[in-house]
């Protein structure tokens, strides 16, 4: 497939509100989860990595009536496509026609469960509507659109863990078919009490902050926050002189259909989306300088994932660098893909490898996890794996601006 | 790009299971509300489904109300095909569903253990995900190559069909199962009657008058393919599907929009040559009003026959994906349904097809699709014989 | 409450709050909960472990009593009787 530019950058991590603050906190090795403080929880966990409420940046542009409506993951939202569209240099006009693609899973649902509770507790003798409109997953990219004044094609993913990377897959399409010349991919989610509870009934979280790849892991450590990514076609963002920042080379989507929770023990969905991947993308697996692994940290992803890498990079798995960015921003569910998208072109932009975090005893002593930061080294192709609860997999192939496409 | 095929319609509506029942109802007038003992008021609730003969698989137990009626407008939609082609790898076989709210019943059953107890119930959780009916489905089918779930409001289903076609067309897969599902949930019914924004009576799509819509649940799926491959085959082909890209207004982000004008702009190229418009009015005011207007300029005066199927089914996220049912219905047999509840004149003077079933010569039909949020959805068939 | 009443409990609890196909009297006093005999996972032991506190009031308070007392209907009637005669 031809290559898609991505000329814009936005994020909002537990590691800051920004782009440059993600990269510092990848560069020095920074872990973003501590402490949940956002909401009481009874239950065995008690960590996350949260996000501090973003600068007001383009929701300031929003009339009221859309404004006190917002929720957190809207606030995420706007605050990394404002930072995205800003650092792609776009203007009111390119925007009009931008498509947005946009990967969520729980939407507004922090303010909803608490708008439900005090129902159900008569603290409210009905329920309001006005207060509820937040709850629908395809509200984030309303918000974002009557905020940039974005009029292309629109549209939601739900496929929990690989909701972004879904997004981004449908955003170069979109590029690719000549739909748009400019698409915005955009990921976003905040934790809530019910899917914190969710996931702590089904003894998913670790007590301790994740510890991806490691003998001693338990589970995932749950995170918050958005990232969005401004692609292109690369003629025209050459023509208007726009400063491109990556490549995306390829992706592929596969599904497991094995189980609602745990992914096939073979890894085969997995297998085949990395395979058809690199395919797309025309790189064989010899040029593929770093994974961005999935590596939720959960006893059963992070033995199948390995499994996978060894099944496709086979001996060379040794010498690839590995890492989870999972293990400082905890696990973003539907912004996950996203996030870590925007970490890989960090990496790749910066040559520098993002660390795995909390890596005490490797449970793959012969793999290289970057269990220490600051590693420097040329990337020219890097791929980014998410695995979604129901078996869905997507795989990303991002090159250097470089490589010559 | 590829031609896309619909080769087989799957739905469950309150007007039954099957396409037969579901034309049948819709061509004969007939209305699916009645009361609804959990919505207090009618509403359109699909007949009771055999869960064992839908959700086959040991762990399928579980499966939530929206998820079970996905999967029973899949195995439908296959049924009426005659199962998927001969040799299809379900690793080249795609699944694309919608949905506006997903899985609300047990959301709420989730609360409430968590509120009353601050636990979180692990039985329930893995079907919370939006997510739970592609997943489920998938599992069922053993399908293993592209898959999505899209959430797109009011337009979820047109969403997820459009991502399906796009897949066929470009020929990352060789079939794909689209379509959307929506349950009817009382806590939904519960926040709609509180804020009074459902029908006092009857729903009254495009009719001035009209008060609210009634709510309702289902699902629709579609089998869709590349068309010379479905000719090659000899499958019986209902209309060619083209998808849309969509395209946004201006609006308020969780309201409707208030300019038809926009809207009349990027519909008419697509409305240039429709036989029939399938509307998506659900006798909603801010909607109706909105389209009512939009269609009547982006028509130009041309009389060309519309109907909304939201006056028989209730209305709900997916019902999107039923009007594009009834719309591939349409232009196979030629026939446009009436719409139920409205007293003409209709909105914007439009020709809205009322009482009996119209027969018309249908090469194009067009399905409006609008969300709130300025989004616009609409999608194309066309007759291919 | 006397053992057959709790046997009685606890097969209504298997059917109805994991949704198994049968009715709670067709489920075998003998038949293993997990593995063959009722086709139960992960996700359903962990709901059982709820239920089953909750209705009884006792406490699972970890894996290696949860899968002792899980391993049949009557196996976990006896951990119930005995639990509760504390």
């Amino acid at each position: 497939m031809p290559a898609v530019a991505i000329t814009g950058l936005g994020a909002v991590t537990a590691l800051g509100g920004d782009v440059p603050a993600l990269a510092a906190g990848l560069a020095e090795g920074r872990c973003g989860i501590g402490p949940l403080t956002l909401f009481a929880h009874a239950g065995r966990s008690t960590l996350a990595a949260q996000v501090p409420e973003p600068a007001a940046g383009i929701a300031r542009a929003l009339p009221r009536a859309t404004a006190r409506r917002l929720s957190r993951a809207d606030r995420f939202a706007l605050a990394a496509a404002g930072e995205a569209c800003r650092s792609a240099g776009l203007t009111p006009e390119l925007q009009r026609a931008a498509a947005l693609y946009v990967g969520a899973t729980t939407g507004g649902m922090r303010e909803s469960e608490e708008v439900y509770r005090r129902r159900r507790a008569a603290e409210e003798r009905r329920f309001r509507l006005s207060r509820l409109l937040g709850t629908p997953l395809a509200t984030h990219a309303a918000v974002v659109s009557q905020a940039l004044g974005l009029f292309g094609p629109r549209a939601t993913f739900s496929t929990a863990c690989s909701s972004s990377a879904l997004a981004i897959g449908a955003a170069a399409a979109a590029v690719r078919d000549g739909r748009a010349r400019i698409a915005l991919a955009l990921g976003t989610d905040q934790l809530c009490r019910l899917t914190y509870a969710g996931f702590d009934a089904l003894q998913a979280l670790d007590v301790e902050p994740c510890r991806p790849f490691d003998r001693e892991r338990r589970g995932l450590s749950l995170g918050e926050g958005a990232a969005a990514l401004v692609l292109e076609d690369a003629a025209h963002a050459r023509a208007r002189g726009a400063r491109i920042r990556a490549l995306v080379l390829g992706d592929a989507t596969t599904t497991d259909a094995h189980h609602v929770t745990a992914p096939h023990p073979d890894g085969a969905g997995a297998l085949r989306a990395l395979v058809a991947a690199l395919a797309a993308a025309g790189v064989p697996p010899e040029a593929v300088d770093y994974a961005n692994a999935h590596g939720s940290g959960t006893r059963q992803n992070d033995a199948v994932e390995v499994a996978v890498l060894r099944a496709v990079f086979g001996r060379r798995l040794a010498r690839l660098p590995v890492s989870s960015t999972k293990s400082q921003v905890g696990h973003c569910l539907g912004a996950a893909g996203a996030v870590e998208a925007v970490a890989t072109v960090i990496a790749l932009e910066q040559g520098l490898l993002p660390p795995t975090m909390n890596l005490r005893t490797p449970e793959w002593p012969d793999l290289d996890f970057v269990s220490s930061a600051g590693r420097r080294a040329p990337l020219a192709v890097a791929v980014t794996s998410s695995y979604g609860f129901g078996g869905h997999n997507v795989t990303l192939v991002l090159g250097r601006a470089e490589s010559g496409r | 790009m590829s031609a896309v095929a619909v080769t087989g319609i799957g739905v469950v509506s309150a007007l039954g299971h099957g396409v037969e029942a579901f034309w049948d109802g819709l061509v004969g007038g007939r209305s699916g509300l009645g009361p609804v003992a959990r919505c207090a008021g009618r509403a359109g609730q699909v007949p009771p489904l055999d869960l064992r003969a839908v959700a086959r698989s040991p762990l399928s137990r579980r499966i939530d109300r929206a998820s079970l009626l996905a999967l029973a407008a899949c195995r439908l939609a296959l049924a009426d095909a005659g199962g998927l082609p001969a040799g299809t790898d379900a690793a080249r076989t795609g699944l694309s569903l919608g949905s506006a709210l997903g899985n609300l019943g047990e959301t709420a059953i989730f609360l409430d253990r968590l509120f009353a107890r601050g636990t979180g119930n692990p039985f329930v959780f893995p079907n919370l995900v939006m997510n739970a009916p592609l997943s489920y489905a998938s599992i069922e089918l053993g399908v293993t190559g592209p898959t999505a779930f899209l959430v797109e409001q009011e337009s979820s289903g047109e969403a997820a069909l459009a991502w399906g076609a796009e897949q066929v067309a470009r020929g990352a897969v060789d079939v794909c199962l689209a379509g959307a599902t929506d349950e009817l949930e009382a806590v939904l019914c519960e926040v709609l009657r509180d804020a009074g924004a459902l029908a006092r009576g009857e729903p009254r799509p495009l009719d001035p008058e009209a008060d609210g819509p009634c709510p309702g649940e289902g699902a629709a799926v579609l089998l869709l393919e590349p068309m010379a491959r479905a000719r090659a085959r000899g499958a019986r082909v209902y209309a060619r599907l083209e998808p849309h890209p969509g395209f946004g207004v201006p609006a308020p982000a969780h309201g409707w929009a208030r300019d038809p004008e926009p809207v009349a702009e990027g519909l008419a190229p697509l409305l240039a040559d429709a036989d029939v418009v399938f509307a998506a009015a659900s006798g909603r005011p801010e909607l109706d009003g909105l389209e009512g207007a939009a269609l009547a300029r982006a028509l130009g005066g041309r009389g060309v026959p519309v109907t909304a199927v939201r006056g028989a089914l209730g209305d709900f996220g997916a019902a999107g994906a039923l009007a594009a049912a009834a719309a591939a219905l349409a232009v196979a047999t030629g026939t446009v349904p009436p719409t139920l509840g409205l007293v003409p004149p209709a909105r914007g003077g439009l020709d809205v097809v009322v009482g009996a079933a119209r027969p018309a010569d249908i090469r194009v039909a067009v399905v409006n699709g609008l969300a709130r949020g300025g989004l616009c959805r609409p999608l194309r068939l066309e007759a291919t014989a | 409450m006397d053992r057959s009443a709790v046997r009685a409990e606890v097969k209504e609890l298997l059917a109805t709050g994991l949704r198994l196909d049968r009715p709670a009297s067709e489920i075998l006093d003998d038949s293993p909960i997990f593995g063959e005999g009722l086709g139960l996972d992960s996700i359903d032991a962990l709901e059982l472990v709820v239920l089953v506190e909750e209705r009884f009031r006792v406490a699972i308070p970890d894996e290696d009593v949860g899968r002792r007392a899980f391993a049949t209907v009557n196996a976990l009637v006896d951990f119930i009787m005995s639990e509760r005669t504390r």
